[in-house]
Order: structure tokens, then sequence, then C-alpha cells
């Protein structure tokens, strides 16, 4: 009985944590997504700044995980919204790294952590040079 | 399990004219063979999907992608015939913090009979926003199926080799129905992924509380990826290991009568949007079996919920 109780009382708390940290995340969230991005995080530098072989691999992977909804193109498809904006491009690395590695669960968009971050780095810097890599 | 046999006589495996395999294993085998074909060669996309059989992480199915997967399971049986029982997954990404899934189970046993032994139907809530140091979902399973269903997904309580050892033709005419609780905490670390998961299952007969546990520990062979298409680079390769077992139920809970298993895990990602996994499992004691060999094969059709809705719009799907 001591042992159902423990195991219903941590499940209640986990629920309990979900619900406050949505809640306290809310705010944040409807402001922008991008704009959730702690300083921090924003902050960090792309390691792969103005590689084109990593532009490539991240195209690479941008087709593989990304381009169902986002378009081959970057153009978008449904909901899912274009990559080739100013937003988007002119964005900080680090930002664009923050938002993919945590998403906007409510909005749609998942979190990419299950990627290795050197991967999550390599699509920011295709997204951030998609304009001047030639078409392919 | 045990309770079924109690007070009857157990029949002695039957002699059986055509020795394994059998028209029902050829059956299977083909069934196999037409699913694997059909996931290998049909368009797909990838998905970041769990390389662990038993163990979950907190990456979730990508919204409106639908992930078809088979996964047998061969097993070798001390006391009774060999088996191979698989589930066939078909798990879909509701919400972005909201994946569900349906199983069907069925089985093979050696000289015995082929069955389908019943559904599962599964649920995981992602309970916080954003990632953390520490990830924690939220499971929760119901499960109907008969005595007879050995695919192992799950070891809790006092599972053991023993109780599939009971013959086809008396465990399936006992049903179960079962509610199974998890709270999965998972963790990415410089390319690793640590996953804990505590497991709570009810039988919703009169039966106690039953406990388990599974972990896992992965990494990709490479953490970033090639410019070029390939095929075995080794950034398409996840190893790793789980480690499960029982952990008694809430009468006598604790490791006395308990199986346990440790399973390295290989997992493919074909550039096509394939994933093949493989796990040789090893028994950790003598209430385990002494070796179980798992397959999976799988595929990620992206975008399917909206496909569907456009076809039911009369849109171009």
């Amino acid at each position: 009985m001591r042992n159902l109780l423990s195991v219903c009382c941590l499940l209640l708390l986990c629920a309990a944590l979900g619900s406050a940290a949505r809640d306290e995340n809310d705010t944040k969230s409807r402001r922008s997504s991008m704009a959730g991005a702690p300083t921090t995080a924003a902050a960090r530098a792309n390691p792969y700044e103005g590689n084109p072989d990593a532009a490539k691999a991240g195209r690479k992977l941008f087709l593989r995980h990304c381009a169902e909804c986002h378009g081959e193109d970057l153009r978008g498809v449904g909901k899912a919204p274009a990559l080739d904006s100013d937003q988007v491009t002119q964005a900080p690395g680090g930002e664009l790294f923050w938002f993919l590695t945590n998403g906007n669960l409510r909005s749609g968009m998942p979190a990419w952590s299950g990627l290795p971050e050197q991967k999550r780095w390599q699509i920011v810097t295709y997204l951030k040079l998609a304009r001047k890599m030639p078409a392919q | 399990m045990p309770n079924l046999i109690l007070g009857r006589r157990r029949r002695a495996p039957q002699p059986v004219p055509s020795p394994f395999p059998s028209r029902s294993w050829k059956l299977v085998a083909r069934a196999a063979v037409l699913a694997a074909s059909i996931l290998i060669f049909c368009g797909g996309a990838w998905a970041q999907g769990r390389p662990y059989f038993v163990a979950y992480n907190h990456h979730m199915e990508e919204p409106g992608a639908l992930e078809i997967s088979v996964n047998p399971v061969f097993a070798s049986q001390a006391g009774g015939n060999d088996f191979l029982a698989t589930w066939v997954e078909l798990e879909y990404g509701a919400k972005a913090w909201w994946t569900t899934e349906f199983y069907l189970d069925s089985q093979t046993t050696r000289n015995e009979s082929t069955l389908f032994t019943g559904v599962r139907w599964e649920n995981r809530f992602r309970l916080l926003w954003r990632e953390h140091w520490i990830n924690p979902v939220f499971y929760i399973e119901y499960v109907d199926i008969n005595d007879a269903d050995k695919i192992m997904k799950d070891v809790v309580g006092h599972d053991s080799e023993a109780d599939h050892a009971t013959p086809n033709d008396i465990a399936r005419r006992e049903r179960k129905r079962e509610i199974e609780m998890k709270l999965i905490l998972s963790s990415t670390v410089k390319g690793w992924n640590i996953s804990e998961n505590i497991v709570a299952e009810k039988n919703l007969t009169n039966e106690p509380w039953e406990f388990g546990y599974a972990f896992g520990a992965s990494r990709p062979l490479a953490l970033a990826a090639r410019p070029e298409r390939c095929v075995l680079c080794p950034e398409n390769f996840v190893a790793g290991v789980e480690l499960y077992g029982g952990l008694g139920d809430r009468y006598s809970f604790g490791l006395k009568d308990t199986s346990h298993y440790l399973a390295p895990i290989l997992a493919w990602n074909l550039p096509n949007g394939t994933t093949l996994r493989v796990s040789p499992t090893f028994g950790l004691n003598d209430n385990s079996h002494r070796f179980l060999l798992r397959f999976g094969i799988s595929r990620e059709f992206g975008g399917f919920g909206r496909r569907v809705a456009n076809l039911f719009r009369g849109k171009k799907p």
C-alpha cells in the first residue's frame, strides 16, 4: 500500500510540476515563440557560422526532418511558417538554435532535442545561408 | 497466470506431424516480409524516434505524422517451445506534446500455433513545455490481451520465463485487461540520451499493482552530419543499451522472484526514411529467458494527418 501511495504521489507531483511550468511559460509563448529564448541561449555562438559544408549538411537534415512542414523551398506548408523570411535569416543563431531545441509544443512545433547539438547547429547554419546557396 | 493451470492437469505438448517451420510459421514469415517491403519501399520521412524496444525517452512523434513499425522478438524457452512474438505499432503524433499509439500483438509458438493475442492503446504526454535537465513524460496504456501474449514489451511484477511455457491452447483462454502507467524521465547530455522509466501496472480484475523499471542509454555514432548523402556513415547509426525488469507487486515489492534483462541495441536510419533496429537480449537471472532477439523495422509517414484531413475536405492530399 505504501508503494502504491508513493507511486501515486510521484505521478501527481510531476503533473503539478508540469502544469505549473506550463502556466509560467504561457505568457512568454504568447508574445513571440523565438522571443521566448533566454538571453544567454540567444547569445550562444554558432560553431559552424558561415561554413558552407555545414550548410550543405544542414540542408540534408532540413530535407529529412523539416521539409514536410516547412516545404523544401522554405516557404511553409499549411500552418507551418515560411523560414525564408527576414525574421528567421536575421535572427541570432543562438535564438534559432534554442527554438529548434525547445520547439513550441503549444503551436505544434516539435522539440528537436533528439537531434545531436551539432546537427541542430548545422540546420541553423543552413537556415541562415539558404538564400545564398544555389538552388538544388 | 499460474492460477490458470492450478487445479488442472497440465497437458504435455502434443506431437505435431510437421515440425518447425510449420504452415503457420510460413504465414507469419510471409506477412512479415510483406510488411517489411511496404515499409521499405513506400515514401516516408525521418523521425527522431527512440532506438529502444522497451524503454521510452521524451521524444514524441511529430504532430500529424504516422509511424508504422513491426517488431518481432524471438525467444528461447526452457521447459516449453521457442516462440516468435510480434507487435505491429501504429504511432501517431496527435499534438507536439501528445503521442498516441495502437498495438496489435501476435505470436507463433514452435510446434503449437499462431495466435492473435490482443491490442494495446497507449498515450504519452509531455509534462513540461520546454527542454530541461530531466524531461518528464506521463504514459498511460490500456491493454486487452490474452495470457498467450509473449511480446514482453514490459516486464513487471513477478513476470518470469515459466509464464510463457503454458501451451497456447490453455493460455489463450484467459483474458487480461490492464492499465499500465509509466513515469518517463529522460535527459540529453552531450549527444547521449539517458532514460529512466518507472512502471506501475494494474490488472483490472482483483490483482495487485505490479511494478517494473526500464533504463536506456543511447548515442549516435557520429554527432554531426556529412554534407553528402550516405547510407553506411556513422551519423545514421545509433548504439545503446537498455536494462529492464520487474520489481514485484504491492505485497512483495523488491527483486525477489523477478526477471531482468540487459540488451545492447543498434539502430540504423536508412536515407529513405526506414529505421532498422536489432537487440540481442540476455536474461540476467534464473527467472529470465536466457536469450531474446528483438528486431524492429519502422517507417514514418510525415503529414499523414494533414493528407487525411484534405481527403475529407475534397482537396488534393
